[in-house]
């Protein structure tokens, strides 16, 4: 087991656009593993959505070589996301390493998402190596971002390596510090193999492919494996590893990282987390820290064309083949027809499903609003989760009514706490803690529901805190709320996917607002469109959109043919994207109304 | 279907062979603020003289798109034809008379400003053969003519007309409503009849066009309001709403406009002027730009596809009250209209009133014609990809 002294692997912790991805490209280049010819920014993110955002979405791992002292080592670099709804991939990945880079922008200083993960990273036992970025920028402040480390995060930041991944400055330092500060892997010679998967994707020829870990034993070519949580045998088929391209090997062992393929027909046979024996000496326990994936917020999709359900559904299947976190189940609304409920991670999985959707497979969509997923406890004594607004349950079967509430730790500068706790009070947070890390740099601890923060609190966390302040929540429990449904009302009838359900003491606004949101987005029609809010058979509000007057007939002779022929195409296009309802025509946009509405109230 | 191969017969023989000819004349001593058609501002005389020509020289040039077809109406429009001068107007009739077109036989209509209107002038036109005057009125309030940014005041039109009903009675009023919100339109046209009575009346709404100096256009209700007390008031007057915007005393049609409406030919020459072959299915126009007009350059040609053919024979014949014959639609497309559309689509504009159709024709209803661009819109959202017919 010599080869395990030469083996280091490492993750970089560090918030959005504070340079990982660059710091990456940079540590292939040093290495020599990419030619010039290979070389492209980021080479990390390559889905296309990835690079957009600036964000890492799945987590990868590329192997590269560096000399010390005269002796090689294998780096293995393994890539996380960096966004808070993939919080549990990034702790499998971090449970995969033994140290990590913390990178954290000079001109930036520490943000609160990079302290999630790092401590997670040390809770994970982690080496950590502080690394201070974009030292080659005017408004980089070298000390003031040391010293926020240590008052921060609590680590020594004395030795703190200062980079620029721009300009390549420093990056040499930081291989030698990776193979100085971070421990080989530590192994017990006497378990049997044990391997972590820490991603998994699938793949048109090989079926699915798993990002794994060997912590013990090895794993060859052709061995059968046993994985410990599907409870499945698979024959290995292949074990490749990114150099950063990927290279067939034989064998992976103790300590390595590699991509492991075994003929698994569908993503949802390997769980993010699963530990990999081998099948004919298993071992005795899985590896710890195994969950099982949790969706968070749901919502319905439908194609604005009800004939391109099958569309739908093919492409919502093919998605799922690379994405074991989200779910989706067929739903039938009266308003929008067949589609899917489908359940993710958070907003931003959410976001990113639904524009991978529209975007490479050609599809135009209508998506309800976002909604957690509430337990409700009838009063036969039965539990049920409802993610569907609409699907609760009649008033009068109802015990009570439960939801989900998650820790939240808002991290920001001291001057937004004043703006930052009336938001959390508005979204009927509870304080639990406010911890001065300096004299201007606090995190808040809140106790919300989930429901609450689903919508807009990211967003409006933001811009009170002009841009600073940053999040980061996790799932606590389910605790009972006075919840309500209300219904919206085009024209007298209740549109299904519509409905939301809302706190009861703030029904009256929520529902003044969204049918005042609801008039302005809903486009003149041959008749007057009446909406209202209500509960039960209480209206709560009620707007009017006024039926469209005649037509504008302008002059048109000759001349204007085309042109005229071209705004009248512009015009019906514009209204494709709209659902008819009746004899009323709905815009996308009104379905999501519910998620401005609380600023205009 | 006897009846319809006679009726197809028939309907060849009118559309097929003739055309119109509109000249447009792209000078204005100003331009109105809300005026879209291209023009430029006059500086000297000898621009109008030397554009005749190159007009008259691009007449004979394309004179053979004509393709030997019957010409019915000749359109002088601008801009300001009315600054043309009689010498300029006589390069014109000129030419049309070697070419052996007998005015009286057809309609010859030329725009006029009220502030250009002479007597001499009017007399010189006359004995050159023009029959039909437009008159552009646009308002007959002081205010508003003058938010419009016209050149003539209400005196100036008082004058014009008193002197137009001397010579023509064939002549037409352009009002634009949806501007100014405190108009009377009833009694601005009350007063405009009270002086000389117009055969033919352009009621137009007022749609501003993307400049920043265009004044705004009234909400609406208001020019809804507006074109009520317009509707009204010629209806009274014995008028008869042929087109959306167009209306006429029997037998006065603009027979230039309806060559438009009903998607047939015309050549039109000069800057900025289209031209439509019926035949060919093809479009030309000339670039908004004087300076390439007079170096015999910026003409260009476009070749709408089947489906924006249909789209267009639609958007135009619809705006007349007799709406599409769709045997004329199955002659001009070999398809029956049935093939483009599925007619349950328009059973529902049918069902909600908005438009008429039986075997001969589809039209729209006076409602249909007020919500012209939704019916339009629905027709097109059904109109079927091509197939099976």
């Amino acid at each position: 087991m010599e080869h395990v002294k030469h083996i280091r692997n490492f993750s970089i912790i560090a918030h959005i656009d504070h340079g990982k991805s660059t710091l990456a490209d940079r540590l292939l280049d040093l290495t020599g593993s990419l030619s010039d010819r290979e070389k492209k920014e980021q080479f990390l993110d390559d889905m296309e959505l990835e690079k957009e955002r600036g964000i890492t979405i799945k987590a990868r791992s590329v192997t590269i070589t560096h000399v010390y002292n005269g002796e090689k080592y294998q780096l293995n670099l393994i890539d996380t996301p960096g966004h808070v709804d993939f919080s549990y991939e990034v702790s499998r990945a971090l449970t995969s390493c033994e140290g990590a880079l913390l990178v954290v922008d000079a001109t930036q200083g520490v943000e609160a998402q990079t302290l999630a993960n790092v401590y997670m990273a040390i809770e994970s036992n982690l080496e950590i190596i502080p690394v201070i970025n974009k030292i080659d920028l005017p408004s980089a402040d070298i000390d003031k971002t040391r010293e926020e480390i240590e008052d921060v995060i609590g680590i020594d930041a004395e030795n703190a390596l200062l980079v620029s991944a721009k300009t390549g400055e420093g990056v040499d330092k930081l291989l030698d510090r990776i193979v100085t500060d971070i421990p080989a892997p530590l192994y017990d010679p006497q378990e049997k193999t044990r391997a972590l998967v820490f991603d998994s994707w699938f793949d048109p020829y090989l079926g699915v492919r798993m990002l794994t870990r060997v912590f013990n034993g090895s794993i060859k070519h052709g061995e059968m494996i046993y994985l410990m949580q599907s409870k499945a045998a698979y024959e290995v088929l292949d074990i490749s590893r990114y150099t950063p391209f990927l290279k067939k090997v034989n064998e992976v062992q103790t300590g390595e990282v590699a991509v492991l393929s075994a003929g698994i027909k569908t993503i949802h046979e390997v769980k993010i987390g699963e530990t990999i024996t081998l099948d004919q000496n298993r071992a005795v326990n899985p590896l710890p820290g195994f969950k099982p994936m949790k969706q968070m917020v749901f919502c319905g999709i439908f194609p604005v064309e009800t004939s391109k359900y099958e569309e739908l559904k093919k492409a919502i299947e093919k998605l799922a083949l690379n994405d074991s976190s989200f779910s989706f189940d067929p739903e039938t609304s009266s308003a929008l027809g067949f589609g899917f409920r489908c359940g993710f991670l958070g907003m931003l999985h959410l976001e990113i499903i639904k524009e991978r959707l529209e975007r490479e497979f050609e599809l135009e969509l209508i998506t309800t609003a976002p909604s957690v997923s509430y337990k409700v406890v009838t009063l036969s004594g039965d539990e049920l989760f409802v993610q569907n607004p609409d699907k609760l349950p009649k008033t009068q079967f109802i015990d009570n009514i439960q939801e989900p509430f998650v820790r939240a730790s808002i991290f920001t500068h001291a001057a937004y706490i004043g703006g930052l706790v009336k938001l959390c009070l508005e979204k009927r947070g509870k304080q639990t803690n406010m911890i001065y890390h300096s004299t201007d740099r606090v995190t808040l601890e809140y106790v919300i529901p989930l429901g609450e923060i689903v919508y807009d609190f990211y967003d409006k966390l933001k811009s009170i805190s002009k841009g600073f302040a940053s999040l980061d929540y996790e799932f606590t429990d389910y605790r009972r709320s006075d919840l309500v449904k209300m219904d919206i009302l085009i024209n007298g009838d209740p549109v299904d996917a519509l409905s939301v359900i809302v706190h009861k003491e703030k029904a009256y606004y929520i529902g003044r607002a969204l049918v005042q949101k609801m008039r302005k987005v809903i486009p003149r029609q041959m008749y007057d469109v009446a909406i209202q809010a209500a509960i039960g058979s209480r209206v709560l509000s009620r707007e009017t959109v006024k039926a469209y007057r005649k037509d504008v007939t302008a002059k048109c002779y000759g001349g204007d043919v085309s042109r005229k022929r071209k705004l009248l195409e512009k015009q019906k296009e514009g209204k494709k994207r709209m659902k008819q309802l009746g004899n009323v025509e709905i815009p996308q946009e009104a379905f999501l109304a519910v998620l401005d509405t609380a600023e205009d109230g | 279907m006897k009846n319809i191969k006679t009726g197809r017969k028939k309907i060849s023989k009118v559309n097929k062979k003739r055309s119109g000819i509109y000249i447009h004349i792209p000078f204005c001593r100003k331009k109105c603020f809300y005026c879209d058609f291209y023009s430029e501002e006059i500086s000297s005389k000898n621009n109008l003289s030397e554009y005749t020509d190159k007009v008259v020289y691009q007449l004979g040039k394309r004179w053979n798109e004509l393709n030997s077809a019957e010409i019915i109406s000749i359109y002088i429009g601008g801009g300001s034809p009315s600054l043309l001068g009689i010498k300029n107007v006589k390069k014109i009739t000129q030419f049309f008379k070697e070419k052996g077109i007998v005015f009286k036989d057809i309609e010859f209509t030329m725009e006029v400003n009220p502030q250009d209107v002479a007597g001499e002038i009017l007399e010189a036109l006359k004995s050159e053969g023009i029959n039909r005057l437009s008159i552009g009125i646009q308002a007959f309030d002081e205010k508003t003519l003058f938010e419009m940014g016209r050149m003539s005041q209400t005196l100036d039109i008082e004058k014009a007309l008193s002197l137009i009903k001397e010579y023509f009675t064939n002549f037409s009023i352009d009002i634009i409503y949806g501007i100014g919100k405190e108009r009377d339109l009833e009694k601005e046209l009350c007063s405009i009849f009270s002086m000389a009575i117009p055969l033919h009346v352009s009621a137009y709404a007022y749609s501003p066009p993307e400049r920043v100096s265009a004044p705004e256009q009234l909400v609406d209700e208001d020019a809804e309001f507006q074109q009520n007390r317009i509707r009204d008031f010629l209806v009274r007057k014995g008028f008869e709403r042929y087109e959306v915007s167009n209306y006429s005393v029997k037998g006065k049609e603009s027979v230039h406009n309806k060559i438009y409406w009903n998607y047939g030919s015309w050549l039109g020459i000069g800057a900025g002027a289209h031209s439509f072959s019926r035949n060919k299915r093809e479009y030309s126009f000339y670039s908004d730009d004087l300076g390439d007009f007079m170096k015999d350059q910026g003409l260009s040609r476009y070749y709408p596809t089947v489906e924006e053919q249909v789209k267009e024979f639609l958007l135009m014949g619809l705006r007349l009250a007799k709406g599409i014959s769709l045997h004329e639609f199955e002659d001009f497309f070999q398809k029956s209209f049935r093939c483009f559309f599925d007619i349950k689509s328009i059973e529902t504009l049918v069902k909600e009133r908005f438009c008429k159709m039986n075997e001969e024709s589809l039209k729209c209803t006076d409602k249909g014609l007020d919500f012209l661009n939704y019916v339009l819109i629905k027709l097109f959202e059904n109109m079927k990809e091509q197939s099976g017919c």
